[in-house]
């Protein structure tokens, strides 16, 4: 009688057993694919989010990487480099370096002249020299200079109207503020835009002198340029870029 | 006789075995049910947000550039720039004299019931959200003309000389500045105005009404802006937006230099001299979702007061300031928010607080009106 049961119940107990699995292995398919496909959602989102915060960066970098070749005389390259009419030796340039000078009137607290002679200047000041590299090679090309050619094909000159055709004159390259182990950059083409005269000039007031090599009284002169600005981020832009062009005067007295 | 025994047993389940298995069971699925219904309440705020932010992402991108543009005109300050070419426009007083009015590159007004009379005509009431701010744009569009591009006929452009004087035209060129002469660029000349209307899809009668968008009008980003034969067009630029506030960054009229406003005026407050000093302008916004949701109230105030976020008070604006609460009532801060009302308030079928909002404010610099002056 025990052998009987014993016989009997045997194979059907093995035989639910393994319905049970079998369902539960189908349950786990399931529920695997559900949760993948919230994952893959999730990872979407993640991206988008990402990019937008690299496009911002991209922006910010792409608008403030002008500001270090723009701003007003003493604490801008551009500035200084427009009104002595070159770089500083040190940089391959034929100005001296001591007539090249904004650290005194940037108060950016260096004894030496940034930006060559770093000395003590603060971090932001080394970092800011070391991040400026040339397209050009040494020395740095003047870069209100006349419109270059060939321009970014290498067979057609520059074309004021179409920004494509703009050549790169410098890179300025940062270590990311958000993520150290990456860099973003801001990638400068200058153009300029002609040269005119100052209201109040004297020959402002002898109407219609226009151009290069009008002589002009104390009110000066104004060139204008115009600066395209690509920022990168990250630098070597695989998912964050965004063009900036701006129109600039710089009084010239 | 224990072999019947065993085989009754191994046939079914007695009544106290059943009863428990239900019991089990239904404990279970009380608890998956309510997983369900707790992830579907997560899922309709997130899409609620998420279409939000997208929304919000989008209009700020668009009033942000336009902002950047404004007061650009290649290089010419706007009083140099002459040139009233013949354009049909837009109706009222958004004739071709305002369009083409350049020595107003920044100009807004404060919401008010109706449309400003500066603005009479120029769109259907039924079309403007009372109490939203309107914002008023003039630039010389990006994409300059190459040297031997002809221009669109009927096009309004601008030629211009860098640091000279500039022209606008349409089909025909202007003899000074000459096309070709070192410094010359002929840019699209572009007008702008920003303004709210109370849905997106008015239909074929082009007025908004509360049947509009199948319904449940959805309050609608717009934009006013010339079109390629010189005529003002109506078109939106993003859905669901609830509220838009402009307040402008005032500089010190002795420090040309500034960078910082002195202070944030609303458009009733500025005067002539302010709008040709205005070096940024803040924009306020309030978004709200496309659907509603049912499954939870969603309270919403513009102003808050949380003492935990106190380092970060969110504002709307000075003069605009409104909350909902969890029985979907509106509160609007007295003195602000003048004729405003949210859209879904009045119709007893879309309680305000069915509603996810969410309220965004940044600060734009205008980069032309810092520079470009002398």
């Amino acid at each position: 009688m025990t052998r009987f049961r014993t016989s009997q119940s045997l194979p059907r107990m093995s035989r639910q057993r393994g319905i049970a699995l079998f369902i539960g292995l189908v349950f786990l398919v399931v529920l695997s694919l559900v949760a993948v496909i919230a994952m893959q959602s999730t990872l979407l989102e993640m991206r988008m989010v990402t990019n937008v915060a690299r496009q911002a960066e991209a922006f910010q970098i792409s608008d403030s990487g002008r500001a270090v070749l723009t701003g007003p005389t003493g604490t801008s390259l551009f500035a200084q480099s427009l009104e002595l009419g070159g770089w500083p030796v040190s940089w391959g340039g034929d100005v001296p370096d001591a007539d090249f000078d904004m650290s005194v009137a940037a108060g950016i607290g260096c004894t030496g002249s940034a930006p060559w002679s770093l000395g003590d200047c603060p971090a932001t000041v080394v970092n800011f020299v070391n991040a400026l590299t040339t397209a050009h090679g040494t020395p740095l090309k003047l870069l209100y200079g006349a419109l270059d050619n060939p321009g970014a094909d290498g067979v057609n000159p520059e074309d004021p109207a179409n920004p494509s055709t703009w050549l790169t004159d410098a890179i300025m390259t940062f270590t990311d503020p958000n993520n150290p182990s990456g860099t973003i950059s801001a990638t400068l083409s200058v153009v300029p835009d002609g040269i005119g005269a100052n209201a109040g000039a004297g020959a402002a007031q002898a109407a219609g002198y226009r151009g290069l090599g009008v002589a002009l009284a104390s009110g000066g002169a104004a060139r204008y340029f115009q600066i395209k600005s690509a920022g990168l981020s990250p630098a070597d832009a695989t998912n964050g870029r965004a063009v900036t062009i701006a129109q600039y005067k710089a009084i010239v007295q | 006789m224990p072999r019947i025994r065993t085989l009754a047993r191994n046939a079914g389940f007695s009544i106290i075995e059943l009863m428990i298995a239900i019991v089990l069971g239904a404990l279970v699925v009380a608890g998956l049910v309510n997983v369900l219904i707790a992830n579907r309440q997560a899922y309709h705020l997130q899409e609620a947000n998420n279409y939000n932010q997208q929304n919000m992402r989008f209009a700020m991108d668009r009033i942000g550039w336009s902002l950047r543009m404004a007061d650009f005109f290649g290089g010419a300050p706007a009083v140099d720039i002459t040139g009233a070419p013949v354009i049909p426009a837009g109706a009222g007083n958004c004739n071709a004299a305002w369009a083409l009015a350049v020595t107003q590159p920044v100009y807004g007004y404060d919401g008010s019931a109706g449309m400003p009379a500066d603005l009479a005509g120029c769109i259907n009431a039924a079309n403007y959200v009372n109490g939203a701010d309107i914002l008023i744009l003039r630039y010389a569009d990006t994409d300059a003309l190459e040297a031997a591009a002809v221009p669109i006929p009927g096009k309004v452009y601008l030629q211009v000389q860098t640091g000279g004087h500039g022209v606008l035209f349409v089909t025909t060129p202007p003899a000074s500045p000459a096309v070709g002469t070192p410094g010359v660029s002929t840019y699209p000349y572009a007008v702008e105005m920003f303004y709210l209307r109370p849905c997106s899809d008015p239909g074929a009668g082009g007025i908004c009404s509360a049947g509009s968008d199948g319904g449940n009008p959805i309050p609608t980003l717009m934009r006013l802006r010339l079109d390629d034969t010189g005529t003002l067009i109506n078109e939106p630029v993003v859905e669901g937006i609830e509220q838009l506030q402009f307040e402008y960054g005032v500089r010190d009229p002795l420090n040309p230099n500034a960078i910082v406003p002195e202070k944030y005026k609303s458009a009733t407050a500025m005067t002539a001299n302010d709008w040709t000093n205005v070096i940024a302008v803040r924009v306020g916004y309030v978004l709200r979702a496309q659907t509603r949701d049912v499954g939870q109230p969603h309270i919403f105030d513009s102003n808050s007061t949380d003492p935990a976020v106190a380092a970060f008070p969110s504002r709307l604006s000075n003069d605009c300031e409104y909350a909902v609460d969890t029985a979907g009532t509106v509160t609007i801060a007295p003195g602000t928010c003048a004729n405003f009302s949210p859209a879904s308030v009045g119709n007893a079928k879309n309680p305000a607080q069915q509603f996810a909002r969410i309220e965004m404010t940044s600060v734009v610099q205008l980069r032309n009106l810092v520079r470009a002056k002398p």
